[in-house]
């Protein structure tokens, strides 16, 4: 899942303080999951941006929807009919959705109002937590099935450094030590001389070294 | 004539509208029986209502009681005659005639408002009953009293005339007679309780004499926020805060005094305990606070933990001495007590700001009348005669007794003895006669689906009560200007029954599909206007209260425009809700009516009994292979009943009953479902088959364990034993026993210890039960009781006195220096110390009894409270709903609880439960279907993104992703408490009742819509 959180609400009236009509599109996907920007946080904001006016003695008309996957052009299509009546669309989704209304209507103003932050799990009610990093050569096979490139604070190939004690990370004491956690599972699966074999350095070029990512599947693309 | 047999045959006459009597009432209507209840006083609630807060729990007590007073009044089968007495009776079980005298209350119930115009303008002219509350006489004691209604002393009015006109409702019924009515009834159930002790009898502690020497009574009264100190603390004789409190207990109790009664009142050490930590909980530091005890008998279910809070947590002082006298101080107004303790020689003096006397329960002088009047017979204190294995059950068929009047007790054996009371008395009813649909009475339901809303407003003014604070006229002129307001008008006191008939007719009239009544709080006054909606053809859910009253008259009194301006905006409020609000169903589901019982042993004997002589199929599954359970092996109970011919024969009546089906070695394995609609699944020995049950309720009476701890040589030597080893020895090898010489007793082995904190209740009344047949046997034998406290309460304390004037020696011991036992021989050598002869002693006994008690079988209500979802207390006992009124009920619903799987306690306390279980299950299985109310939470499956919130919220573990990859909530299943509406992220759930959109039109009604 695709996680995010709510930007504050001075930086999102910043964009839109010349608005009078804004159009409020939360996403009822990922991050309405991680509590950033469903139906529900889209009416908090919406009575937060409408109180900030009113307290500076403006008015605002905000029209308040939530798309089934704001990253989706047919779902996008559903602001249509609306788009014309605003000044400009807060979007509450990822930046994939953020993109994906900008590209469809060019002539309007589009701003987030979330911070999309990484690709994680929710450890449990209300914790999120970092737990892919999206590099294009997935490496858990190697280490027991936890990723030392998302969740190692240098991601180191080959750990742990000389920064890990007592299984957590010099970072912060609030990290746990990927490598540590990559050892102990390896010990529990009876398999700790795995941790014997180097990983050869990374090709980065599946991450971000080549450049924008796209995945064409010949037989499902029209 | 057909009616007066109908009459006769489904009626219950509950004498006594104390909680006890409420609690027979509600439960005997729950079950569809008529119910006739009478009160002397003018309005119901008893004792209860003037405590402060209940132990253990240390709640408030009204809001406790209240709502049960209300919903006692509402009842459809219950008819309340308050000012009522009993006297005259003639017939039999099944067709009593019952002579019932009404003294005149002057007003007229239909019509009083309780406007409170009369008391505020006639005070002198206004009914109290003194003793209660001498400062401030009201007749209505508290806002929640039931009747709703004033009485008038007619005597003490000079003009009146002028009273009448005083009334706003026209409610005075100046030529008010004494009724006397004669009615047919098929049962009777007495709960008229008992009186306090008055102290004012006993010179030495000069109550009455000194003002500040109160009963506990009062002292709760001080300590009320309804009483007449408005909750302040003060001393009676100056006003002043007191900074040091003393408790004296057993004052006019278990005592051979003038005035004192040989018995315990049972109640005492723990309202002495409560009212003392509720005082520090309010002033901490401030307030020193000492008890005076002989004995502390904190007897029951977790009350031993409560009194250890109170020395522990709370820091209040235990003085073991019973101090002679209480005399003022020459030098002010405190109070000097001189006491003598075991630690010090000689007197010791202190002086105290107030002095509370902790006085018992009295039978009053009108039961003993009362009792003749029936044909009753009374025990030799003047209480209900009871039997010990039929608890519940008078001298005369047909008649029932429960709670105070039976003898002392606190409110959770009251109301389970009322439960059981209400099993008994329905037997002699006709079942048959209730099993008409009771909705067929209302018009069925008009459809208002696309209707646009047509709003009714209805403002009472409630006389001076709402009218007095704002201007009533302005209101509905102003709420007929809202949107979708077809009709407004006055309707002076709404909840009087013409209002309600104009009501019923304005809707017909008007076609009105919501309604808006600007009254009271709903708290009091929703069911009612709901059903009067029902029965001009809506749906109850398309009403609103704007509670216009309460958070508007009363709280702006003096400022009558503004006022005026909220109570717009109140009303403007509900029409924007209700113009949201849509019709809701309740949803039902047919009702199984067969009953599982857990557990073979009295309890669950009985309970099936209870139920199956009802007509209840009842499946009774035991885990061994035996009926009987621990009851099985005792031998006598305190009274010298023989315990295994009972046994014996309910085992014999169980066995032989065409609707009890017996199965042993069974255990639960697996169990889903809810009240009505349940099926557990059994493994059945001893080929270890698998069953499943289908039932509607389930009693769980699985017993606990004689406990048999490591000490003291028990086990190790063939001269030390339990009480129980001991109970079957004295009955099987009596020449044997009569041979020695010496016996000793140790009490509280393995009870009251940190291992096992709780007390167990019934070890003491053993040992005394033990130590009597011991000196029947040999009566120069001697018998030494080491003990810690003897907790002989009720009327076990006159087999406590016997011991001891048969000369057995009761010696107390500290929980710091147990007593020392080493084997000598075939005999043992007890050491323990004297603490008033202060010295250590040494006794060679023949024989050591181990007063062992009994303790929860952790490992089976472990199983089923896992199985079941059930809670348990920290000793691993069953945990019942609620411990003060609702003992039997368990949390999860359609559950039940008796014997000793909730507390260690005695047969006949054991039956009492297990015939109140049934009665709760009377009432539960009485309607054929099962009402999941309207307040339940609802799943859009559009908007619903799966993201498993609610699943991980619901307290209850209802909601689930389906198939259709939405959330799912069972409305069966789902106890209406909004935690999933509040927290999904994708406003997917919605509760009904409490909806957003009504929300948010009642927000947007009281404030300017934004933008």
């Amino acid at each position: 899942m695709i996680t995010a959180e709510r930007k504050p609400l001075a930086e999102i009236i910043d964009y839109i303080d010349n608005c009078r009509r804004i159009l409020l599109v939360g996403c009822n996907e990922c991050v309405t999951v991680c509590a950033a920007g469903g139906r529900k946080e889209v009416a908090m904001l919406a009575s937060a941006m409408q109180m900030d006016f009113m307290k500076r003695g403006k008015t605002v008309d905000i029209r308040e929807m939530t798309l089934e996957r704001q990253c989706e052009p047919e779902y996008v299509e559903e602001l249509a009919p609306f788009i014309d009546q605003v000044d400009a669309v807060v979007s509450m989704a990822c930046g994939c959705g953020v993109q994906e209304v900008v590209r469809r209507f060019r002539d309007k103003r589009v701003y987030p109002a979330v911070n999309t932050q990484f690709m994680g799990a929710a450890e449990r009610p209300g914790v999120w937590a970092e737990r892919c990093h999206g590099c294009g050569n997935c490496l858990l096979g190697l280490t027991g099935g936890i990723c030392p490139i998302a969740r190692c604070s240098k991601r180191l190939m080959n750990g742990p450094c000389g920064g890990s004690s007592k299984g957590k990370c010099e970072v912060s004491p609030e990290i746990d030590c990927v490598w540590q956690l990559i050892w102990d599972r390896l010990k529990e699966l009876g398999i700790e001389d795995r941790y014997e074999e180097i990983i050869l350095a990374k090709d980065w070029r599946t991450e971000r070294g080549g450049g924008p990512r796209k995945i064409v599947r010949e037989d499902l693309a029209q | 004539m057909t009616d007066h047999t109908n009459d006769a045959q489904s009626t219950v006459l509950v004498i006594g509208g104390g909680v006890g009597g409420i609690k027979a009432a509600m439960d005997l209507s729950e079950a569809r029986k008529d119910v006739l209840l009478v009160d002397k006083a003018a309005a119901i609630g008893g004792l209860m209502t003037q405590l402060d807060r209940t132990f253990p729990t240390n709640n408030c007590d009204l809001c406790t009681i209240s709502p049960h007073l209300s919903a006692g009044a509402r009842e459809q089968h219950i008819e309340l005659m308050p000012l009522t007495e009993v006297t005259a009776l003639a017939g039999d079980a099944g067709d009593f005639t019952v002579t019932l005298t009404s003294a005149p209350r002057y007003i007229d119930l239909d019509k009083c408002t309780a406007c409170g115009e009369c008391h505020k303008q006639y005070p002198e002219c206004v009914r109290f009953y003194p003793g209660l509350d001498h400062r401030a006489p009201t007749c209505m004691r508290y806002p929640q009293a039931t009747p709703q209604a004033f009485s008038i002393d007619m005597a003490a009015c000079k003009d009146v005339d002028a009273l009448v006109k005083v009334c706003p409702a026209g409610a005075i019924v100046v030529d008010d007679q004494e009724k006397e009515v004669t009615r047919r009834v098929s049962s009777i159930i007495l709960a008229v309780g008992a009186e306090l002790f008055d102290p004012g009898k006993l010179d030495h502690f000069g109550h009455g004499r000194y003002p500040n020497v109160v009963t506990g009574l009062e002292y709760e009264r001080i300590m009320s926020a309804s009483g007449p100190t408005l909750g302040n603390l003060v001393r009676p004789s100056d006003g002043q805060a007191p900074k040091r409190v003393a408790w004296i207990q057993c004052a006019g109790s278990r005592g051979i005094n003038r005035e004192d009664v040989s018995y315990c009142s049972s109640v005492c050490c723990m309202y002495a305990l409560k009212e003392a930590i509720v005082t520090k909980e309010r002033f901490q530091d401030d307030i020193e606070t000492t008890i005076f005890f002989m004995d502390m008998r904190t007897f029951g279910k977790d009350y031993e933990a409560y009194y250890q809070r109170a020395k522990e947590q709370y820091n209040i002082r235990m003085v073991r001495c019973r101090p002679h006298s209480i005399v003022p101080d020459p030098g002010g107004q405190e109070m000097r007590i001189s006491y003598a303790t075991d630690e010090v020689s000689g007197m010791t003096t202190e002086n105290f700001d107030m002095v509370v006397l902790s006085t018992g329960f009295r039978p009053a002088a009108h039961t003993v009348q009362l009792a003749e009047t029936l044909g009753i017979a009374l025990n030799t204190h003047q209480f209900v005669q009871s039997n010990h294995f039929e608890p519940v059950v008078t001298s005369r068929p047909g008649i029932y007794v429960c709670g105070v009047s039976e003898g002392p007790k606190d409110i959770p054996e009251t109301m389970v003895q009322a439960s059981a009371a209400a099993c008994m008395a329905a037997r002699h009813t006709d079942k048959a006669l209730h099993d008409v649909e009771e909705n067929d009475e209302y018009p069925p339901e008009r459809d208002v689906f696309g209707e646009a809303p047509r709003i009714g407003v209805f403002v009472c003014d409630c006389g001076q009560n709402i009218g007095g604070a704002m201007d009533v006229e302005a209101l509905v002129q102003e709420s007929a200007k809202y949107p979708h307001v077809v009709h407004a008008e006055m309707a002076g006191h709404g909840c009087g029954q013409e209002a309600l008939a104009r009501m019923r007719r304005m809707i017909e009239e008007k076609k009105l599909n919501r309604v808006v009544v600007g009254a009271c709080s709903p708290r009091t006054h929703e069911g009612l206007f709901q059903e009067n909606l029902r029965k001009a053809g809506l749906n109850k859910y398309l009403l609103e209260i704007a509670n216009i009253r309460d958070q508007n008259a009363w709280v702006h009194g003096g400022a009558r425009e503004l006022a005026t301006a909220k109570g717009k905006k109140l009303i403007r409020m509900a029409v924007g809700a209700v113009a949201q609000a849509g019709p809701l169903r309740e949803h039902t589901l047919p009702m199984n009516k067969d009953v599982l019982v857990l557990g073979g042993g009295v309890a669950g004997m009985n309970s099936a009994l209870s139920l199956g002589d009802q007509g209840y199929k009842v499946f009774l599954a035991e885990r061994t292979g035996r009926l009987g359970g621990l009851a099985a092996v005792i031998r006598r109970n305190l009274e010298g009943d023989d315990v295994r011919v009972y046994v014996a024969q309910l085992v014999e009546r169980v066995q032989a009953h065409d609707n009890i089906e017996v199965i042993t070695n069974a255990i639960v394995v697996d169990h889903s479902g809810m009240p009505g609609k349940f099926q557990t699944g059994f493994q059945i020995g001893p080929r270890m088959y698998y069953r499943q049950i289908e039932h509607g309720a389930t009693v769980l009476a699985t017993g606990a364990l004689a406990h048999r701890p490591n000490q003291y040589l028990l086990g190790r030597h063939k001269a030390v034993m339990t009480q129980l080893d001991l109970d079957d020895l004295i009955e099987a090898q009596p020449d044997r026993i009569k041979d020695w010489e010496c016996m000793v007793m140790i009490q509280c082995v393995g009870s009251r210890t940190a291992e096992n904190p709780n007390c167990s209740r019934i070890c003491c009344q053993t040992a005394i039960k033990n130590a009597l047949r011991l000196t029947d046997l040999n009566p120069e034998m001697r018998v030494f009781v080491l003990y810690r406290d003897m907790r002989t309460y009720g009327f076990s304390e006159d087999a406590y006195i016997e011991a001891r004037r048969r000369g057995v020696i009761f010696v107390r011991y500290e929980a710091e220096k147990t007593p020392q036992v080493t084997a000598d021989g075939d005999r043992v050598t007890v050491q323990f110390d004297d603490p008033i002869l202060g010295r250590p002693m040494e006794v060679s006994a023949d024989c050591l009894g181990l007063s062992t008690g009994l303790i929860a079988d952790d490992e089976t209500t472990e199983d089923l409270a896992a199985i079941f979802h059930l809670n348990r207390t920290e000793d691993g006992h069953f945990l019942e709903d609620h411990v003060k009124l609702k003992p039997l009920d368990m949390s999860v619903p359609g559950f039940f609880v008796a014997g000793t799987a909730h507390s260690p306690r005695s047969i006949a306390e054991s039956i009492a439960q297990a015939q109140g279980v049934a009665g709760r299950i009377q009432g539960l299985l009485s309607q054929d279907v099962i009402n999941l109310g309207a307040v339940v939470a609802r799943v859009d499956r559009d908007k619903c993104a799966t993201c498993l919130v609610c699943v991980r919220a619901c307290p209850y573990n209802v909601p689930f992703i389906n198939e259709d990859r939405y959330s799912e909530i069972d409305p069966a299943k789902c106890h209406g408490c909004g935690t999933c509406a509040a927290e999904c992220p994708a406003k997917a759930i919605q509760l009904s009742c409490f909806e957003d959109a009504p929300i948010m039109a009642k927000l947007e009604g009281l404030l300017e819509r934004i933008a």
